[in-house]
């Protein structure tokens, strides 16, 4: 019993940490921000640009494979990156417009009608001393498509129907039709080295163990020197890659470490050095340190809560928008994020060329919700649940379990909602779970987010024929139908845009979802890292011109 | 005593066939897949689902064609592979197991040694105050609910004082075995502590009973020091019920305290069976079955053995 | 002995001499005017606070408890005047005065008994109603104990919310809305009546810049949780979760596992072999596994009410101890005269069994299921810890502490607390239940 008490006096004792109001000291974190990309960040001498010194990055989860056409996670495909480059990269630049390309593998390439005529760079050189040649980007697109591999990204190349050679460095990709986005497709797939993937067979590539034994033959600025199976491994950089002044760390150590708040114990005590998605809850202790840079952009994502549009009660979009209006986004975006993100009201992100930024989300006023339900017939009941027809307004608003944010997110929307009488019962599922629910139609409302592509398509999320697929929310409406159709595929920007711009406000007026928010990607780098820039693409893509100042290196 | 453990090892067989089928069954018969890992833009419906028959998950294949795959596997010795991880479920364990057996091993010889000593001095100091304090403070622990130890102890030696680190088996710079004793005690403790509650509660009462009986008396009466009674008499008698459960042990400590490694993120079998039955990874949640029924019946038979071995009244059947 | 000495629960005892039973009785009857003065306005509008079934609950709780008083008193005072003494040596009776006498198990029961009080008055003793998150919750959120936030109003914006406001130099109201980048500055004309109403009446106001600002203060004696319910709540309602699962669910392990055992000791051969090799199975399987995938079986079908759901499951594993108990007490008592007899008279089987050798294996039986209480109340607080027992919004106090896990870096109070309310009733379950183990253990008397 002593002990007890002593206990709960040490920990009265010890005040509130973290609580309220907590100031980001004088020199403390500085924050780059921007929206697609952070700026860029010059705080250096070019004179101090050096080479050498070690990295530490973590990954929340080992990478599930050294074949990036057997992975499937996320965070794998940003390592790939740096060992097997695209043939060309996407900027973060599509606020006016499609985002426009670099040059990597590819260093010249030609847009003519149905086909795009590629050339490898001449100094694209494997680790192994062999060239980089067309036979391997056919060989890798063979690969992409290949039933027994059964990438889940084949669908890029649906509409390639042909990699033809040319020569060692050209080649033509044919395209069974003309669309806007042939040179995205052109280049969304890694090429592998033919003369060390194929010596597998296709069919075999899913049960073999030694992937990681492969993965030392490259093309990009890093090579694997050494992998422990979800431990770490090191990267070091591949002399033969093309630039010959970059990569500039010499050593990048990816360590696993599974848990998102152990990683950022190690990066407040020096353990790693860079950390992605830090909790907007944990950015007040990020800018009490002086030595720590946070980068932050607008993430390309949107959280929403979806209706289901063939339920009896949702099926009116004046209900769907009386929902929006009664939900108080503010609160959710203020109180779970800290200002890390934004109210929104389009699926097509503020951040993309499509988006139609005059469109303000709906304010948050109860009173107009309940009138809005009281003209649809809708009564208040005994208990306060509105009422009609002698049914009650109640349902089930799904989310995926173990997610503290959406969580909260239902705890507060169902909250408002009872307000006005509405009754939201939360239900926490599996995420695979509800993505099965969700295809078949059996969830009334729930609570969810998509990342979104660069691609501006809203054909998988509210075409009618996606219903049954990724159209959750059973949207069938006919003009939007079209205006997808047209969109999609429209290659006049302006004329595009015009499409899109109506296809929000049709969104608008009909709200199948209801959006919560966009929020900010947050991650941060200590400061001895230089030159960093991170982006909505590829958050790694120019760590090879990362470096550490000679004097701080390790 | 041969064919008593033939005849239990020959059933044990029989049991683990049983809560296989039970688990696959199980898992295969609740909504859900092992592909929601599946989150990116550029993934078409098409596409997923080629991805997931290449799994064995397509729409012409059943749970019973699966529950054949798998079991023709198990026929090889393959204990399968994980969908949600892409890898081996042999070379999870491998990871996994000598995890988790570093915990468990560490709690249980705190649980036996806080334990016995703790119900030893209980007992022969019965009525007094240091019997009055122990058996309240060991009352306090064995109503705990385990998880609000694990998280008390974290809150107070990682979060308030810092003293501890809060999560994982080693920190990221892996600097040696300091390092990893320090990461290894709050988890420890957390399990120990309160089983060591529970055991010095059973030795108490056994070593009560066994003072009661009237050899002890006799060696009391022949003149024997106290000392002598108590060590070389009571004890030996008194830890025997507690020793042949150490058999029933054995399953603990290989399916570890689920709970206590998730809150400490410690990565051993624990969390992999939570991660498994939440993916829907039916390789992964049969095999974590396997060893726990197989530990089981491996620690009952020990403990029934053991039992025998040391009390010559018993017959084992 | 007068009407009044039993109609006012004490008077009689007092009168006659026994100060100590009258002053419980008291003791009781003061507790019951304390909550109906104190707690009066909420009473009269309880039917406007949360749910209806808790208010019926609470309203018949509060007149039935001092109706069951009145006939104890009369009952205890007819016992203690009337010359006869009951002589009763009945197993039940010894372990009983046993058990009075034990001042640990008394502890206990009363720990107990103030927990099923709290239970069932939950609508009029807690402050707040912990199904409505407030709607500033970045104000509300992980407040310490002790707490106040004071609810402005707004005649622009209707109610606002802060944890301190004071005037500023350009006379305007500053607004501590507890993270830097959420204060705000509301010009002074604005503030007065909010626009729509005071939600629930002001309790204070005070002098700023020459206005008189009316305001609401909202006190939180345990704090709040990471969306900003109070804790002390939270934890009232809480507790209707531990105290009648753990019972319930304990129940039906007790009937299955006493059906069981008792089928399985009387019949024999097959049946005993089946039963048995089944019951061997399910212990086999590792338990927390067994209730995970049983569990995630039914999360997945869509069940209405997830308190059925853990009951059931809870009930459904834990039985199979109990038919292990069960059965060797029947095997053993089966070959005991009075089994015999019954059969010679020609009682069928079932009769047998339910009717007499049931009841005589009640002791340990009973002992056992005491004891089991608190295991159950354990499980199931680790199960909504996991998130697979009762879901929020109902409070249980195991899905507090699974809130109080995120939030251990910035509110400790939301884990802790709820922790010491389980270990303070499992503590006592176990008190009693090892009183009454040691009450019915007859090598125990002395």
């Amino acid at each position: 019993m002593n002990k007890a008490i002593i206990l709960l006096a040490l920990l009265a004792a010890c005040g509130k940490e973290g609580q309220g109001g907590g100031a980001a000291g004088a020199g403390g974190a500085i924050e780059i921000t921007g929206e697609m990309s952070t700026a860029a960040y010059r705080d250096f001498d070019p004179a101090d640009v050096a080479r050498g010194g070690r990295a530490i990055l973590p990954l929340l989860s080992d990478v599930d494979s050294f074949n990036p056409y057997l992975s499937t996670s996320v965070d794998a495909d940003e390592v790939h990156g740096l060992l097997w480059p695209l043939p060309l990269q996407e900027r973060a630049d599509y606020h006016k417009g499609p985002p426009s390309f670099a040059p990597r593998l590819v260093d010249r390439w030609e847009v003519k009608g149905k086909t795009i005529a590629m050339h490898i760079r001449e100094d694209a050189v494997w680790s192994d001393g062999v060239p980089v040649t067309s036979k391997d980007v056919e060989f890798s697109a063979r690969a992409a498509k290949d039933p027994d591999v059964a990438w889940p990204n084949s669908s890029i190349l649906d509409q390639i129907t042909r990699v033809e050679i040319v020569d060692d460095k050209n080649y033509l990709l044919h395209y069974s039709e003309e669309y806007p986005y042939m040179l995205m497709d052109s280049k969304d797939w890694r090429i592998i080295p033919s003369h060390v993937f194929g010596k597998i067979p296709f069919n075999r590539w899913k049960g073999y163990p030694d992937w990681d034994k492969v993965a030392h033959v490259v093309s990009g600025p890093y090579k694997v020197e050494s992998y422990k199976h979800n431990e770490e491994f090191v990267l070091v950089p591949n002399d033969r890659y093309w630039d010959k002044e970059l990569p500039r760390i010499s050593r990048v150590v990816f360590r696993v470490i599974n848990s998102q708040q152990t990683q950022f114990d190690a990066l407040l005590s020096g353990g790693i050095d860079a950390m992605q998605a830090v909790k907007p809850k944990d950015v007040k202790r990020v800018k009490a340190r002086s030595d720590l840079v946070l980068y932050t952009f607008l993430s390309r994502s949107y959280g929403y809560a979806g209706w289901n549009c063939e339920h009896w009660i949702f099926r009116d979009p004046e209900v769907r928008r009386a929902m929006t209006l009664a939900i108080n986004r503010k609160n959710i975006v203020e109180a779970l994020f800290y200002g890390y993100a934004q109210e929104a009201a389009s699926p097509i992100i503020s951040s993309m060329w499509a988006c139609d930024r005059s469109i303000k989300p709906w304010p948050f006023d109860r009173a107009a919700a309940a009138k809005i339900l009281a003209e649809r017939g809708w009564t208040k009941g005994p208990d306060g649940v509105l009422v009609k027809d002698g049914k009650r307004f109640e349902f089930y608003i799904s989310y995926n379990a173990g997610n503290e944010i959406r969580e909260q997110i239902v705890q507060l929307a169902r909250s408002d909602l009872r307000e006005i009488g509405v009754l939201a019962k939360p239900r926490p599922l599996d995420s695979n779970v509800l993505s099965e629910n969700l295809q078949k139609g059996e969830e009334e409302a729930w609570v969810w987010g998509w990342y979104v592509a660069t691609k501006v398509d809203e054909k998988p999320t509210f075409h009618s024929s996606s219903i049954g697929g990724f159209n959750y929310c059973r949207w069938a409406n006919p003009r939007i139908d079209q205006l997808i159709d047209t969109g999609r595929i429209e290659p006049d920007l302006e004329k595009a845009r015009a499409i899109w711009k109506e296809f929000q406000a049709i969104f608008h007026r009909e709200q199948p979802y209801t959006i919560l928010y966009e929020p900010r990607s947050i991650n941060v780098a200590h400061s001895r890292l230089k030159n960093v820039e991170m982006n909505s693409i590829d958050i790694y893509d120019n760590l090879p011109e990362w470096f550490i100042p000679k004097g701080l290196q390790k | 005593m041969f064919a008593f453990v033939v005849r239990r090892l020959a059933w044990g067989v029989f049991i683990v066939f049983g809560v296989v089928t039970l688990t696959f069954v199980a898992v295969e018969s609740v909504p859900g897949n092992p592909f929601s890992g599946l989150q990116s833009p550029k993934m078409t419906k098409e596409a997923i689902d080629r991805y997931k028959a290449s799994w064995g998950y397509g729409p012409d294949k059943t749970g019973w064609d699966r529950y054949k795959i798998y079991m023709e596997y198990l026929a090889k010795g393959d204990l399968g592979r994980s969908v949600a991880q892409n890898r081996a479920v042999s070379s999870m364990l491998r990871d996994a197991i000598p995890n988790t057996l570093k915990l468990t091993i560490a709690a249980l010889l705190l649980d036996l040694v806080l334990g016995v000593l703790l119900g030893v001095i209980s007992a022969l100091r019965q009525h007094t105050r240091t019997d009055n304090v122990l058996t309240g403070v060991s009352l306090f622990l064995y109503s705990m609910p385990g998880f609000w130890l694990s998280l008390m102890l974290a809150l107070v030696f990682a979060v308030k004082l810092g003293w501890l680190p809060r999560y994982g088996i080693h920190s990221p710079e892996e600097t040696g075995l300091l390092d990893y004793l320090q990461h290894l005690i709050l988890p420890c403790v957390a399990l120990g502590v309160a089983a060591a509650a529970s055991t010095a509660r059973f030795q108490r009462s056994a070593l009560l009973e066994v003072i009661r009986m009237d050899y002890i008396r006799t060696a009391r009466a022949k003149g024997l020091s106290e000392r002598t009674v108590v060590w070389k008499h009571a004890m030996r008698n008194a830890l025997l019920p507690t020793i042949t459960l150490l058999g029933l042990y054995l399953p603990f400590l290989f399916s570890g305290a689920i709970i206590t490694e998730s809150i400490f993120g410690w990565p051993g079998m624990g969390q992999m069976t939570i991660k498994a039955i939440t993916d829907r990874d039916v390789h992964v949640v049969t095999a974590v079955t396997i060893v726990g029924t197989t530990m089981v019946l491996i620690g009952s038979l020990v403990a029934d053995i053991l039992y025998a071995v040391v009390d010559p009244r018993v017959r084992l059947s | 002995m007068k009407a009044w000495d039993w109609l006012l629960p004490g008077l009689g005892h007092w009168r006659s001499g026994y100060r100590r039973e009258a002053r419980k009785y008291f003791v009781f009857l003061g507790m019951w005017l304390a909550i109906l003065i104190l707690r009066f306005d909420r009473i009269a509008s309880l039917y406007d606070f949360g749910g209806p079934t808790e208010s019926t609950i609470a309203l018949l709780f509060l007149a039935l408890w001092p109706l069951a008083w009145i006939l104890a008193a009369r009952r205890g005072l007819n016992n203690l005047l009337s010359a006869t003494r009951r002589e009763s040596l009945s197993q039940w009776r010894i372990a009983l005065g046993m058990m009075r006498r034990n001042a640990r198990c008394v502890l206990g029961l009363k720990l107990l008994g103030i927990a099923y009080l709290i239970a069932f008055l939950c609508p009029i003793l807690a402050p707040y109603d912990p199904s409505l998150t407030p709607p500033d919750t970045i104000v509300n959120k992980v407040a310490a104990p002790f707490t106040t936030i004071y609810v402005l109003g707004d005649t622009t914006r209707g109610e606002i919310y802060c944890r301190e406001f004071r005037l500023e130099e350009n006379g305007s109201l500053f607004l501590d809305r507890a993270e830097e980048f959420a204060h705000a500055r509301v010009p002074l004309e604005d503030l007065g009546e909010p626009l729509g109403g005071w939600k629930r009446p002001p309790t204070g106001s005070r002098d700023v810049g020459g206005r008189t600002l009316p305001y609401r203060a909202e006190f939180h004696l345990l704090g709040t949780d990471d969306v900003g319910i109070d804790l002390l709540s939270l934890l009232i309602y809480g507790s209707r979760i531990s105290l009648s699962i753990g019972f319930i669910a304990m129940f039906i392990a007790v009937v299955i596992g006493a059906l069981v055992g008792t089928a399985a000791g009387y019949a024999g051969k097959w049946t005993d072999f089946g039963l048995m090799r089944l019951t061997d199975i399910l212990m086999a399987f590792p338990r927390l596994l067994l209730l995970l995938l049983i569990y995630a079986a039914y999360a997945a079908a869509k069940m209405d009410t997830s308190i059925f759901l853990v009951v059931a499951v809870l009930g459904a594993t834990g039985w199979m101890g109990i038919a292990r108990l069960v059965r060797a007490q029947v095997l053993s008592l089966k070959e005991q005269d009075f089994t015999v007899a019954a059969r010679a008279l020609g009682f069928g089987h079932w009769r047998v069994m339910l009717r007499h050798l049931l009841p005589n294996s009640m002791a340990p039986l009973i002992v056992d299921s005491t004891l089991r209480v608190g295991d159950t109340i354990l499980t199931e607080a680790a199960l909504s810890f996991l998130g697979m027992g009762v879901r929020k919004p109902t409070p249980s106090w195991g899905n507090i502490v699974e809130g109080g896990a995120k939030v251990l870096n910035e509110a400790w109070w939301v884990a802790t607390l709820p922790g010491l309310a389980i270990v303070a009733v499992v503590v006592s379950f176990n008190l009693v239940g090892d009183a009454l183990r040691d009450a019915m253990d007859p090598k125990m008397r002395h």
